[in-house]
């Protein structure tokens, strides 16, 4: 472990105060993993600053010290995005957890990177007012987290991910100078720097206020579970759906085994002999949205749907949502060890990919649990394996790479939300051209030219060529099923 | 004497960059507005993208289609129909302004009120950098975080970060429906009825206004299944009554906007500001003017003593004010964009970056990029 100087830790106890600065070696253990637990590396020094302008002071003090910052929301993400760099210094966001400000007649919300993504629509939710993108790990993950992964979720496929819904941020830049990049209203004037920013992973520069687009509730929103024989049956229903013409606000499905696992885990009564679940939300003014649903329930009956529910009221309905979105934990259940996979695919290839998938887990004596956002194709395949087994973890990863390979030669890509990470950045040279991944490095020195900001993630370095994806340990809060992901 | 090259392939645009050394090259799609911004420091070259006008890749079933970037609105509009489907966006200036076009000038219409703008509609890019090498970034589907969003960045960035040489969009089907409503009223009950709208949870695609002094002219545009546009004209006509507009006319129609999309022929100005200052900013303009009333965004005036006396106003209200089609006369004597916003140093070293040489359109973007 390299310890930063006697001189450093005194200036950033000065920046933050001693009560937020950790050194412990103990306490540091907490830091040194996000939600991909497989990866563990030591950070240097951990401070957990409470405005801007501590922000700016520590990465000056990091700056003048040659230290490597990794900035840190709640720690839920699945790709190692806050995976810390060796020796390096980690600015941990929670504690900057304020709401500024919300304007509901311009529908703009300003908030700190700390605030958790459910906390924003549970305060605009009395007003008649939500923040749309919708991760599954919602209830316990940052919005600083959000904007550094473009993070998703089921209703992304209406509504649009992270980047369609952060108007403007205020950011700190390499050299500790803070500038507001993007416009509250209206097109920003000049490079849209914030396009940039949302999705960059934490390396461009750390993020200290928020302006998102606040939503006005739809009218009406309805629910529809239909399970099915096959994923073939469910994935032409989803086909159908919207070739129709309609756009689901999200529509998801499960495999057999998957079921399997969030019925042991949720005791949801999900039919357990049935090889796929859909679960779909259709919304809009309550005729639009009668009218979808009708619409929606008449196809996947055509489709050859064995069983079709709607719930009766928002107990019910918040129970099949809290069934898909507890998948990745509920897995824990079936099998002691997997991988989570990430991976986008056309949607009409959906139906060959995850033949493909299944004869690669055949092939490999392994089992493969499939939950996935159907409507943009955005694949979660976990693999199950027992890592006390001799080799099978050697072979679980092997198949988890395969997958991804499978998904970028069917034109897709290696990850739809959870970020390139540590985990997927051998994978980028596959996916993208020296040329290709050269352009991107453009815009990330523009920012920070001495690379301080997330050094070693996203870009495929020699050294961490060869690196395979880490396996997926369930957080604490999931565990303690306070969360969802995926 | 300026050079046009019109090249058929990415690869010939690559090629010619490389062969050009240093010459400062001006992409052009239809020159449909080349008044757009500052007159660049230098014009070596035109470099015409109208030889590449295919579509290069639609699965109507996966709802994404790759083209190039010379292929007008137009021509993409009439394939994609014959899917029943459309790219949701409105070009201010017709249909016969290509993708690359629109692309380099981030051009949208009131229906991004609904669809958002072809920032949230391009999922990937190809480019030629300023140094001739091809590159991509995003790829073909929806949904995917895999590298910096390159594609969005270079979004409204007028061609001077590197060239526009095909781009890949998420499309919409064609709505069964489409109504318009359109109403008479002062400008004063224009954003209050938009307010209205949004209590009531309805829905409409676009909203546009056309200001006339005291006056003005709301058409709001409802699309979707026949049932629920049915019910939410039903329902917007009862709104209006509650805050006293009266009903000029109701329509079933193909195109969604008359007023709406008028507006770049006859406005040279563009100004963005919160919505809620609708009613200070229309008066302040005193004249003719077409506004989205819930985007922040109005098109006006045709001289230039509207900038000068403007920009000011909306600057202080953290809007903008940029000339989007300056004529001969006003050049060199008016700044198309207004002040550099804070961020500006980053915005120097990307072009700094990307076109180390300052090849690509040179001086004609915001604070001489």
């Amino acid at each position: 472990m390299i310890a930063p100087s006697r001189d450093v830790v005194d200036r950033l106890r000065l920046a933050v105060g001693a009560a937020h600065c950790i050194t412990d070696p103990t306490e540091l253990r907490t830091y040194e993993a996000d939600g991909l637990t497989g990866y563990r590396v030591r950070p240097g020094i951990v401070v957990l600053p409470s405005t801007t302008e501590q922000v700016a002071d520590c990465v000056r003090i990091a700056r003048d010290a040659n230290m490597p910052v990794v900035p840190r929301g709640s720690g839920t993400g699945l790709s190692g995005g806050a995976l810390p760099t060796e020796g390096c210094l980690v600015i941990g966001l929670s504690r900057m957890n304020a709401i500024l400000d919300v304007d509901v007649p311009n529908l703009r919300m300003r908030v700190q990177p700390g605030v958790i993504n459910l906390a924003m629509s549970a305060h605009l939710g009395p007003l008649g007012y939500y923040y749309a993108p919708d991760p599954s790990s919602q209830s316990v993950c940052s919005i600083g987290g959000n904007v550094a992964e473009n993070s998703g979720g089921a209703h992304c496929l209406k509504y649009g991910f992270t980047t369609n819904h952060v108007v403007a941020v205020r950011i700190v830049l390499e050299d500790g100078s803070v500038v507001d990049v993007g416009a509250e209203h209206g097109d920003p004037l000049g490079y849209d720097l914030t396009k940039a920013i949302v999705g960059s992973e934490g390396m461009l520069g750390i993020v200290t206020e928020v302006v998102v687009r606040i939503l006005r509730k739809p009218q009406s929103t309805r629910t529809l579970f239909a399970t099915f024989p096959t994923t073939d049956e469910a994935g032409n229903a989803v086909s159908r759906i919207i070739a129709a013409g309609i756009v689901p606000a999200a529509i998801e499905m499960c495999d057999t085994l998957a079921i399997e696992a969030i019925v042991a885990s949720t005791g949801v009564d999900w039919p357990l002999d049935v090889g796929a679940v859909l679960l779909m939300d259709v919304d809009g003014v309550e005729a639009e949205a009668a009218h979808t649903a009708a619409e929606a329930e008449r196809i996947a009956k055509a489709s050859g749907a064995i069983e079709i529910r709607t719930p009766r009221d928002a107990y019910e309905r918040d129970l099949m949502w809290k069934g898909r979105k507890s998948a990745f934990a509920a897995v824990g259940r079936i099998s002691p060890d997997y991988y989570v996979g990430d991976g986008v695919v056309p949607r009409r290839s959906i139906g060959p990919v995850l033949r493909e998938i299944a004869e690669l887990a055949a092939r490999e004596g392994l089992r493969v649990a499939n939950v996935f956002h159907a409507g943009d194709g955005n694949l979660h395949p976990l693999v199950l394996y027992d890592a006390r087994k001799p080799g099978e973890s050697e072979r679980a990863e092997h198949v988890s790479g395969e997958i991804l390979r499978i998904c970028i030669r069917y034109g897709g890509s290696i990850t739809g939300e959870h970020g390139v990470g540590h985990d997927k950045q051998f994978y980028m040279g596959e996916l993208f051209s020296d040329d290709d991944l050269e352009t991107m490095n453009r815009v990330r020195c523009a920012f920070d030219p001495q690379r301080i900001f997330n050094p070693a993630k996203v870009f495929p370095t020699p050294r961490l060529c060869g690196d395979r994806p880490g396996p997926y340990v369930a957080h604490e809060t999931e565990k303690q099923d306070l969360a969802g992901r995926g | 004497m300026t050079q046009t090259l019109e090249p058929k392939s990415d690869e010939d645009v690559a090629e010619m960059v490389r062969s050009t050394g240093d010459q400062a090259i001006a992409t052009v799609g239809s020159a449909t507005n080349l008044g757009f911004g500052n007159p660049a420091e230098r014009e070596d070259i035109v470099l015409s993208t109208r030889g590449l006008n295919r579509i290069v890749d639609y699965v109507p079933e996966d709802q994404v289609v790759v083209v190039e970037a010379g292929i007008t609105l137009g021509e993409l509009q009439v394939e994609l129909g014959k899917h029943g489907q459309r790219l949701a966006i409105e070009s201010l200036g017709g249909d016969g302004v290509t993708i690359g076009g629109m692309l380099a000038t981030n051009a949208y219409g009131p229906s991004a009120l609904r669809y958002g703008t072809l920032k949230d509609l391009i999922v990937g890019v190809e480019l030629v950098r300023a140094d001739g090498v091809v590159a991509r970034a995003g790829g073909k589907v929806v949904k995917n975080v895999a590298g910096f969003d390159v594609s969005k960045l270079i979004v409204g960035s007028l061609g001077t970060l590197a060239i526009i040489t095909k781009a890949t969009f998420r499309v919409h089907p064609l709505p069964e429906s489409t109504r318009r409503l359109t109403f008479n009223a002062k400008i004063a009950n224009v954003f209050p009825f938009v307010l209205a709208l949004r209590e009531a949870q309805l829905e409409p695609s676009s909203i546009a206004v056309r200001i006339n002094g005291e006056d003005a002219t709301i058409e709001v545009v409802f699309e979707g299944f026949g049932p629920g546009v049915d019910a939410q004209i039903a329902a917007c006509e009862g709104v209006a009554k509650r805050v006293t507009l009266s009903v000029v006319s109701a329509a079933n129609v193909a195109c969604a906007h008359t007023v709406g999309i008028e507006g770049q022929k006859k406005y040279r100005l563009k100004a963005t500001y919160p919505p809620t200052e609708f009613a200070r900013i229309a008066r302040e303009i005193k004249g003719e003017a077409l506004a989205y009333p819930s985007l922040g965004v109005v098109h006006f005036g045709d001289n230039a003593t509207a900038v000068a006396s403007l920009r000011a106003t909306f600057e202080s209200l953290g809007g903008t004010l940029v000339v989007q089609n300056m004529p001969d006369e006003w050049r060199g004597k008016i700044d198309a964009w207004g002040t550099p916003p804070p961020a500006f140093k980053i915005m120097r070293a990307l072009k700094d970056r990307f076109d180390p040489r300052r090849r690509l359109n040179p001086g004609r973007f915001v604070g001489g990029l």
